[in-house]
């Protein structure tokens, strides 16, 4: 059970670290 | 209500502003980056160059990536910290490992700074797990949060920039020159009233009187009876209290040492304890208001920000008093008075302590969720349903009046674009805030900062009310059942911690999906209020002309309010309908 929540640990994180690729490919594209 | 009421409000806000020009100012000088006296200034260049942390300014998306990688450790960390306490040392009690799920839940919860609790502390979590990881996170989450602030103010008072700071100095200077010696101090003025502070081993004790209760259980057979059970006995948890409960405080957590709170008596023994406990949690969002604009250059601005925070505050907690202290009708029908004398509060006094009455509970609560610290020294699942909604309301304007502290400031900052946006829209002119152009790459960032929380509320709500593992949770039924899950989903996505306490919430359903809106609620609206920070800091700051909206007097107060309180009716209004407002119908016909 243990890394079935890590691995959702480390996924939401993974995400927000896609989410700042995103905000930054927006501002260069401004 | 009473006069004790208004006292106690017109005392919180006096002290509290009073506070925030000498503490914004060293919150400024702390952001600056100024040397500090001579040792504490080695001991920070020691221990960051011990640490490999080189002086440098960073980027918006560099900072971004430190902010989300030393959280994600810090959530690792604290896992691996409560599933393996039974073997660690500073265990008394001799706990075993927290379940997996809820270690899950618990450390995004401390982690994101909203230290909402399925568990109960004190029958759970080792001293060990309290101090290394949950109190060290009560420093780490609220600095974190202090630090987002600094960014998007530096984006602000900079211009032609490209650098917003450095995370990791920022974080250093924030725990080590603000929230240690202020915790320090609070932490021995609560000892002082009464506060506990030990290593002890819990204590049993007998009582004056044995207390009998019955209880169901399954007999032989396999039905459910009921048994009678006589207790003479019980167990006084100990644990370090005080120094837990000045953090939890300060950095606006919330997270107590124990289930009850800040209404158990070894955590907020009296009404001095209370009235100290209120003061540390508004102390650091107000200050942070004259921080910026002191950065900005026109303290009035940071001002409009702060009056703006204290006329939404004063109105909604006077509103949330009067409902309590109106009372029960149910309990008025049995004879019981409920009139305010010499001798009780009245009013509603289901699930508050008799020590704080009505005043001293309705405005605590309001302060906790005003801002999103979340301690409790009532159960709001005993306020009226009006009374429950204002907490709720207060979390849904995004924890933004007052708010976390940083995140407050940057939550409020933001509502501030989308006010002169609004405002540049009425008069048919690009919209400009304290110098800089507001331009479409911010609004887009300002618009996933504002809508992200209220998504994730009302889907995981939507989600909760219609699956069994969600259904399973609340403790009532009809609207209130409602609220109790609505509420869950508002604290969590809103990095407020407190709850409703009806819900059962120490689930594998209700751990696992609150987990995952803390997160996202937390660094979904970080990260595009730092990409807003890196934008501003680009931008040239342009002088003040004839079109130009002024956003440092009354007007634009009542601009940046109306705009607050339209976004959270627009969004949460037909919610509000099927909780709260149908259950005070239903009480008052």
């Amino acid at each position: 059970m243990d890394g079935l929540w890590i691995a959702l640990i480390l996924a939401l994180d993974a995400a927000m670290l896609g989410l700042v690729w995103f905000c930054d490919r927006l501002l260069h594209r401004n | 209500m009473t006069p004790e009421f208004f006292a106690l409000l017109a005392a919180l806000l006096a002290v509290v502003v009073g506070a925030a020009r000498p503490l914004g100012r060293f919150f400024g000088w702390i952001m600056d980056g100024r040397p500090a006296w001579g040792p504490l200034a080695r001991l920070e260049d020691g221990l960051l160059r011990l640490c490999g942390v080189r002086r440098v300014e960073m980027s918006w998306r560099a900072y971004a990536v430190a902010l989300i990688v030393f959280s994600l450790l810090g959530t690792l960390l604290l896992y691996a910290l409560q599933r393996l306490q039974g073997w660690l040392p500073l265990n008394p009690q001799q706990f075993g490992a927290v379940s997996p799920d809820s270690s899950f839940n618990t450390a995004i919860s401390f982690v994101t700074n909203t230290d909402w609790q399925g568990y109960a502390g004190e029958s759970s979590m080792s001293n060990l797990t309290q101090m290394m990881g949950l109190a060290v996170q009560n420093f780490l989450s609220a600095a974190s949060g202090i630090a987002v602030a600094f960014a998007l103010i530096r984006g602000f008072a900079r211009h032609s920039a490209h650098d917003i700071g450095n995370f990791w100095v920022d974080l250093y200077r924030i725990t080590a020159y603000a929230l240690l010696p202020l915790s320090l101090l609070l932490a021995v003025a609560l000892v002082s009233q009464g506060v506990i502070q030990n290593f002890a081993a819990d204590m049993p004790v007998t009582t004056l009187q044995a207390t009998s209760y019955t209880t169901p259980k399954l007999d032989a057979a396999g039905q459910a009876v009921r048994q009678t059970v006589t207790v003479a006995q019980q167990t006084l948890p100990m644990g370090p209290v005080a120094s837990q409960e000045a953090i939890k405080q300060l950095g606006t957590n919330g997270g107590g040492f124990f289930n009850a709170n800040s209404a158990h008596p070894y955590e907020n023994p009296n009404a001095l304890s209370d009235f100290l406990e209120m003061v540390a949690v508004l102390l650091i969002p107000a200050a942070l208001v004259y921080t910026f604009g002191l950065a900005v250059g026109d303290t009035r601005q940071g001002w409009v920000l702060l009056a703006a925070m204290m006329l939404v505050f004063a109105v909604a907690v006077t509103g949330l008093a009067a409902a309590e202290q109106q009372g029960n009708p149910a309990i008025a029908a049995l004879g019981v008075n409920q009139a305010h004398g010499v001798l009780q509060s009245g009013g509603n006094m289901e699930g508050k302590e008799t020590r704080f009455g009505i005043a001293a509970s309705a405005l605590f609560d309001a302060v906790t969720t005003t801002t999103s610290c979340g301690a409790v020294n009532a159960m709001i699942d005993s306020f009226t349903p009006l009374g429950g909604l204002v907490p709720m309301a207060l979390m849904q304007l995004g924890e933004v009046v007052f708010g976390g502290v940083g995140s407050g400031l940057a939550g409020m900052l933001v509502f501030a674009l989308v006010a002169v946006f609004v405002g540049g829209l009425m008069i048919g002119r690009t919209p400009e805030y304290v110098g800089k152009k507001v331009e479409a790459f911010d609004m887009k960032m300002v618009s996933i900062a504002v809508l992200l929380m209220p998504a994730l509320v009302l889907l995981g709500t939507a989600l909760a009310v219609v699956v069994p593992a969600g259904l399973a949770g609340p403790a009532n039924p009809g609207a209130h059942g409602f609220s109790e899950i609505f509420y869950a989903f508002t604290s969590a996505a809103n990095n407020n911690g407190s709850a409703f306490a009806g819900l059962s919430a120490n689930t594998p359903f209700y751990n696992g999906w609150l987990g995952v809106a803390m997160l996202l609620g937390r660094f979904g609206v970080m990260v595009p209020t730092l990409a807003l920070a890196g934008s501003l800091a680009a931008k040239k700051r342009i002088p003040a002309g004839g079109g130009t909206l002024p956003t440092h007097g009354p007007l634009f107060i009542s601009l940046l309010i109306g705009v607050l309180l339209l976004v959270g009716a627009l969004n949460f209004f037909p919610a509000w309908g099927l909780g709260p407002i149908v259950e005070q119908l239903q009480l008052w016909t």
